[in-house]
């Protein structure tokens, strides 16, 4: 069985069409308002990395982008050409950046070999429905870096099983106050715990296509950062 | 959605490069009036890379064609609305509506 959502994704992405209101309030509250420390420290090395390229307005694919907010926080700190991709129709329209938006899939992505110079995905990747099959894509279409800040599971069984109590009990609890009665649809994205693989495994999988650069876990790793260069890269 | 997209756009089916883009309904006005400063900037390079969905040419089409009047600024002022894009491989069609491309592969058309 392939790692990632598979036939779970049908009941993970409705629930996510539910939530686009309060989906970055409730972010904020179960990660105890570290998330966008998280992004921004991905965005940061890349941005550095960037720089040293001395790329003009560079293509920057924000993959499951939501409303953009990694996209926005590499325009703030590089001038980009920003595309939006994600599953959701409804985030992409409430989307906080001006900017190219298209509706496709990690699994498939519509977009020509090589053509982005960096590749973004903030608390999406854990979402795929093929890890394997989204990783080769995601380095398919990156010529330069890929940042990946996802939820994680950690390969000891101690932190395995915290990281499950915090998701299944805590994270409900938590959603009511920033979501109201659609704290249930946090219930089916916990399904997506269940599905990923542990971080080793993933990071075996980055590695066929990657060159891992910086790869890091954060609370109990549940969290992990990764910026991976696209293999085949003249640079 | 500009026409620089179409540059970077295949077929999540069949991976065919370029699609065929059919426009219904588009918004901004086309600046046909070559600029000193659109000049300066098509002379320096093109705004896609290999084809532009603007004049429906092939980027290498139009290097060879430097005499007419072009410019990449008055392309990136036009939005298009609602219109779909066409694989002449597989004969698959994409709708654009709202401003978005509907990018979906067939067998996750239900998800």
């Amino acid at each position: 069985m392939p790692a990632g959502l598979g036939k779970n994704s049908k009941k993970v992405y409705s629930a996510y069409h539910r939530i686009i209101k309060s989906y970055e309030k409730t972010n904020m509250l179960i990660t105890f308002f570290q998330v966008n420390r998280w992004r921004k420290f991905i965005i940061n090395s890349i941005a550095e990395e960037i720089r040293k390229l001395h790329i003009k307005r560079p293509l920057v694919l924000d993959a499951g982008a939501g409303p953009g907010f990694m996209g926005d926080l590499f325009n703030r700190q590089i001038k980009s050409n920003i595309i939006l991709l994600d599953y959701s129709i409804e985030m992409l329209e409430n989307s906080i950046i001006d900017c190219n938006k298209v509706q496709g899939l990690f699994e498939a992505l519509p977009f020509r070999d090589k053509c982005f110079d960096v590749v973004l995905s903030g608390f999406a990747f854990h979402a795929s429905i093929d890890m394997n099959k989204s990783a080769s894509e995601f380095a398919r279409v990156n010529k330069y870096y890929t940042g990946l800040v996802s939820i994680g599971k950690s390969r000891n069984k101690i932190k395995q099983k915290l990281g499950a109590f915090y998701i299944y009990n805590l994270i409900p609890i938590i959603a009511r106050l920033s979501a109201g009665s659609n704290y249930k649809e946090f219930k089916k994205i916990s399904e997506i715990y269940k599905n990923i693989p542990n971080n080793n495994e993933l990071l075996t999988i980055l590695k066929k296509y990657y060159n891992i650069e910086i790869f890091k876990q954060k609370a109990f790793d549940t969290i992990y950062q990764i910026i991976a260069k696209s293999k085949n890269n003249k640079k | 959605m500009q026409y620089k997209l179409i540059d970077i756009l295949i077929c999540p089916e069949c991976k065919n490069f370029p699609l065929q883009l059919s426009v219904n309904s588009k918004s901004g006005q086309i600046d046909n009036e070559l600029d000193g400063k659109a000049r300066a900037h098509f002379f320096k390079r093109f705004e896609c890379e290999i084809f532009c969905a603007f004049r429906n040419k092939s980027i290498k089409d139009l290097m060879q064609n430097k005499s007419k009047k072009l410019s990449c600024n008055g392309c990136l002022k036009i939005n298009i609305i609602s219109g779909h894009l066409f694989c002449s491989k597989c004969r698959t069609k994409y709708l654009i509506i709202n401003g978005i491309p509907r990018m979906i592969p067939k067998k996750f058309a239900d998800l």
